[in-house]
């Protein structure tokens, strides 16, 4: 767990707003060009990009948009699948010792997986850090979709291999930061919980079943770690009492 | 109209469910509530969980040929980076550039 000061949070900010932008470009822009293809008009997709701002659910709001689908099932299903983000705020609150509620309503908007993903791993991040990270991924977003929209299929045949590379850096962003996390483990309930979780984690990956259970199992298995480690937190503190 | 409605409602609770339990966890971190330690330990689990989520998901994109080749090969790639240099910006570099050269090459 890192704990930075004010101008290497900074600093530390832009190599991970970078990645958060070349990961989102090409996912926005595929977002642009699904939903135009879906006819939903331009105003409708910029402003599903600046003002739910969260990707997955995006795409499923465009597909049940283009399949007429009643306005409560449109509304329900991204606030269903945009739930997870609720843990998101308590977990940076509880890493960090956050006690300034300027952070949630400056920054609570841009708070996607990535970010979160991001910003999670440091024991102490400034606002300017926060703020940083957060306005490179929505500006991202934001530039993609229009690109998306109005230029979309031009851009993917002049540059294929260079979306070929960009493919991976989510991934890469995402494998550096659970690197990051899980060398310096803390204790040995810590360490039996991380196991837990990958290795649920790399079974499920191997066995390929579902897009969706690849987010559902890891975050299953991670609760069920979380009780492992509630219960050790625990033990050691009757030891510690006793 | 109708559109405008969905996006709005969407946005609305999108905001909300980022926010709110923010907020909350604010106050009952200021109050010191014995919640806390509990929760604290939930979180140190539950937050490598979800990295672990988002990478088999971002993972799932890939067709099999990437899997068996490029992909592995890639991951290496950016772990022995991000040990060896403890960089984040020079481990994802690296993952990419082998990512890329496999695929290609």
């Amino acid at each position: 767990m890192k704990t930075l000061d004010r101008r290497q949070s900074t600093s530390q900010a832009l190599p991970e707003g970078l990645a958060i932008v070349l990961g989102y470009l090409p996912a926005s822009m595929a977002f642009g060009m699904a939903a135009r293809h879906f006819g939903i008009p331009t105003w409708g997709i910029l402003a599903m990009s600046a003002f739910i701002y969260a990707g997955t659910s995006q795409f499923a709001l465009a597909g049940l948009w283009a399949g007429h689908a009643p306005l409560w099932l449109d509304v329900g299903t991204v606030w269903l699948i945009n739930m997870r983000h609720a843990v998101y705020g308590p977990a940076l609150t509880m890493r960090q010792s956050l006690a300034r509620k300027i952070f949630p309503l400056l920054t609570g908007w841009g708070l996607t997986d990535e970010v979160f993903a991001a910003l999670v791993r440091y024991k102490q991040a400034s606002l300017a850090h926060y703020g940083q990270v957060t306005a490179m991924a929505y500006s991202a977003w934001l530039t993609g979709t229009m690109a998306g929209v109005l230029f979309g299929t031009v851009i993917l045949r002049q540059v294929p291999s260079a979306s070929e590379a960009l493919a991976f850096v989510l991934p890469a962003l995402f494998i550096a930061i659970l690197w990051h996390w899980i060398t310096p483990l803390p204790g040995q309930w810590d360490r039996m919980a991380i196991a837990v979780v990958v290795l649920t984690s790399v079974f499920y990956g191997g066995m390929r079943i579902s897009q969706m259970g690849s987010l559902a199992v890891p975050l299953a298995a991670g609760s069920a770690a979380s009780v492992v480690t509630v219960y050790g937190s625990w033990k050691s503190k009757q030891g510690e009492e006793s | 109209m109708t559109l405008a409605v969905v996006v709005t409602l969407a946005a609305l609770g999108t905001w909300a469910e980022r926010v709110v339990p923010w907020l909350w966890a604010i106050r009952a971190h200021a109050q010191q509530s014995p919640v806390l330690r509990s929760l604290d330990a939930f979180v140190r689990a539950f937050a490598p969980a979800v990295v672990m989520a988002l990478l088999l998901s971002a993972l799932w994109a890939f067709p099999m040929r990437s899997l068996m080749g490029a992909v592995p090969i890639a991951m290496a790639m950016t772990v022995i980076f991000a040990w060896r240099f403890r960089s984040l910006a020079l481990s994802i570099v690296a993952g990419m550039g082998a990512f890329w050269l496999v695929h290609v090459l």
